[in-house]
């Protein structure tokens, strides 16, 4: 008994020694390699040629790592996580581009719920197209000098301007643009206030275009953000109950074709170009308003722009005679149908007082 | 509600639920006395000519039109509204139903056209001034200042009916109603619809004018119609749901005696009674004229009932 009892003791011990030795070893290899140890190499200004005969730098600043919002938290291969061993097989790619589509995954380890957004994007959609061009996570956010993308605000804009130069270049110019780039303006949108960040959407639908009163309108209705400007927050009501904010609610719904869409903010008053509607070079500058109904309306006259109400109520110090029309109908309609239903009712009354 | 009242249904139903039963009813009695009298009138078989063929199809013409505006446009004047989109969608998309506007648009005009064409030959063709002056015409006079002051008292029980002729003093202001609302609504419709041509000799703030009057005078048109046109001649009590004789064009001896007294003995008198004679309307053409008087009163009351909601909300 005494032996049978030592025996099972021993194995015991042994499978514990097992199991505590696997995972010493599993946990060994993990910490295996430390920055010191990657340094020791990368440190040293090594570069790689690849098949595409580029020369793709190896070497690494620890300064700029340090910095990084990553810095201190994040070791090497937290995100190069293939490498395990010291020193580590020779790997092909064959250009810089392969690179880095083929490690930009890394940062869904920890960031998944910004990358899942990103595959609803317009970015991914044009990868999954198989441009090698879009952009993925490393092209706007950097790799090992990864810092917060709004700090400074200007930064975003700068950011989108590395493939979109063209669109920075209106919208520096514009009211909105001019006011972030050149005051750090904090009250004005950014890129990605319209277009979001990670999930960016197709801008030329038909859905992105028709919402486009409701997106102008998360600020220009917001009345403390207005007042700071002057501006009127009654720009968005006074759109949806003119014709072309009632036939936007209404294509909405239903399957327009886009080329037939009536107008929206962005067709009268221009989309990174918008310019204060007293700029002279603004296209909502009464002198320059034909033209711009024109686009639309071809052959509008110069009588044609005042059948439009400027987004001003009517009123009867702006505009009495649309106001006076509009309350006589308020007081005609009642009157005329309550008088006649009246008329109905005496009618009933004396037959069912005569049965 | 604790203490009894004496409307309290001694058979132990709350008063509500007798006044529900009442007002289901009292439609059901009244269209069950209006089946009564329409086979009455067909067994004793003495019809009238009230409304000539041209001028049914006219009216079927401009109820085909007004529906099919009302329901084209309304979508548009409350777009805020979750049935709009609906209505919008089921139509064909705001195109669509921006291009029947248009259609049904032109199909009024060509009514209205056809009217006043009409009224213009009786009056420079055929020398007939009727259509201007007397008991045919429906131009305002002065018997229906008095009919009207005569159906007041009537109303307050100080008086007999007043005994009308061919056309009373509403009939004649629902005619006026619609004649001014399709000259006005049109007109606007027109600028708004080629707003570039008439801004060419108008000027701009004509269009914010024009823009309000075409949706206001419309909603005018739409409650006028579905509520006191179709109360004043479909759902009256002794017409309850539906008077067919804009369908049928015919009405009974005992209708005519009884709604329009005068009409009656001026044509007996003038020798002109004969002439109208008719046979009852035939079966088919009454179920006929169920069908039509039916649909467009149900899509007249649904659309009523739209307005209302979005008015109300």
């Amino acid at each position: 008994m005494a032996r049978a009892k030592r025996r099972e003791r021993w194995w015991a011990w042994a499978v514990a020694a097992l199991v505590l030795g696997v995972a010493g070893t599993a946990g060994a290899a993990e910490t295996a390699l430390t920055a010191g140890q990657c340094l020791s190499c990368h440190a040293n200004p090594i570069t790689g040629t690849l098949a595409s005969g580029e020369v793709l730098s190896l070497q690494v600043k620890p300064q700029e790592l340090a910095r990084s919002v990553h810095g201190g938290k994040l070791g090497c291969t937290d995100c190069h996580r293939d490498i395990r061993q010291m020193p580590h097989a020779r790997r092909a790619f064959p250009d810089r581009r392969a690179y880095t589509l083929g490690l930009y995954e890394a940062c869904k380890g920890c960031h998944f719920a910004e990358y899942t957004k990103t595959l609803d994007s317009v970015h991914f959609a044009q990868q999954a197209r198989g441009d090698p061009r879009a952009p993925v996570c490393v092209d706007c956010h950097g790799a090992h000098n990864v810092s917060r993308p709004n700090r400074p605000r200007q930064h975003i804009s700068q950011t989108c301007a590395r493939c979109h130069q063209g669109i920075f270049e209106a919208y520096r110019a514009s009211v909105h643009g001019k006011a972030l780039v050149e005051e750090g303006n904090g009250d004005v949108p950014t890129c990605t206030d319209c277009h979001r960040s990670h999930n960016v959407e197709d801008p030329r639908t038909a859905g992105f275009k028709l919402r486009t009163p409701e997106l102008c309108a998360t600020c220009h209705r917001d009345k403390g953000r207005m007042a700071k400007y002057g501006l009127s927050t009654g720009v968005f009501d006074t759109y949806v109950r003119d014709f072309h904010g009632m036939t936007a609610r209404l294509q909405r719904e239903g399957k327009a074709d886009p080329s037939a869409f009536t107008a929206v903010c962005t067709d009268c008053h221009g989309v990174h170009d918008i310019r204060p509607a007293k700029d002279p070079a603004s296209s909502v500058m009464r002198a320059n308003l034909a033209a711009t109904c024109r686009r639309c309306h071809p052959g509008a006259t110069e009588n044609f722009p005042a059948a439009w109400l400027s987004h001003y109520e009517p009123s009867w110090r702006r505009t009495p005679l649309v106001y006076t029309v509009k309350v006589l109908y308020w007081i005609f309609i009642p009157f005329t149908i309550g008088g006649l239903l009246a008329h109905i009712g005496l009618d009933l009354w004396r037959v069912a007082t005569n049965r | 509600m604790s203490n009894p009242s004496p409307r309290q249904d001694p058979a132990g139903g709350v008063p509500q639920a007798r006044e529900i039963a009442v007002a289901i009813q009292l439609p059901a009695q009244a269209a069950g006395r209006t089946r009564d009298r329409e086979a009455a009138g067909v067994a004793a078989g003495r019809y009238y000519f009230r409304f000539g063929l041209f001028h049914r199809l006219l009216h079927g013409g401009v109820v085909l039109s007004f529906l099919g505006l009302v329901a084209t446009g309304m979508p548009l004047k409350f777009s805020h509204t979750a049935w709009a989109a609906r209505v919008s969608r089921y139509l064909g998309g705001f195109e669509a139903a921006g291009y029947f506007h248009r259609v049904f648009a032109l199909l009024l005009c060509l009514a209205f056209a056809i009217h006043v064409a009409e009224v213009a030959y009786q009056l420079f063709a055929r020398k007939d001034a009727r259509v201007l002056w007397g008991p045919t015409s429906m131009v305002p006079q002065p018997r229906d200042i008095l009919e009207m002051y005569r159906h007041f008292r009537w109303f307050l029980g100080l008086g007999p009916r007043p005994p009308f002729d061919r056309f009373t003093y509403w009939e004649k202001f629902d005619y006026w109603a619609v004649f001014w609302g399709m000259a006005i609504i049109g007109g606007s419709g027109f600028v708004l619809w080629f707003p570039t041509l008439f801004a060419r000799f108008l000027p701009g703030w004509l269009f914010n004018v024009a823009f309000v009057i075409h949706s206001e005078e419309a909603l005018l048109a739409a409650l006028f119609i579905f509520s006191v046109h179709f109360f004043n001649s479909h759902f009256r009590p002794e017409k309850f749901p539906a008077d067919l004789v804009i369908f049928t064009g015919r009405v009974s001896e005992a209708e005519l005696r009884h709604e329009r007294p005068a009409e009656y003995e001026r044509l007996q008198a003038e020798g002109l009674l004969e002439a109208l004679r008719a046979e009852a309307p035939p079966l088919w053409m009454r179920n006929f004229s169920r069908l039509i008087a039916s649909t467009a009163l149900g899509i007249g009351l649904l659309l009523m009932a739209l307005i209302v909601v979005a008015l109300v909300r």
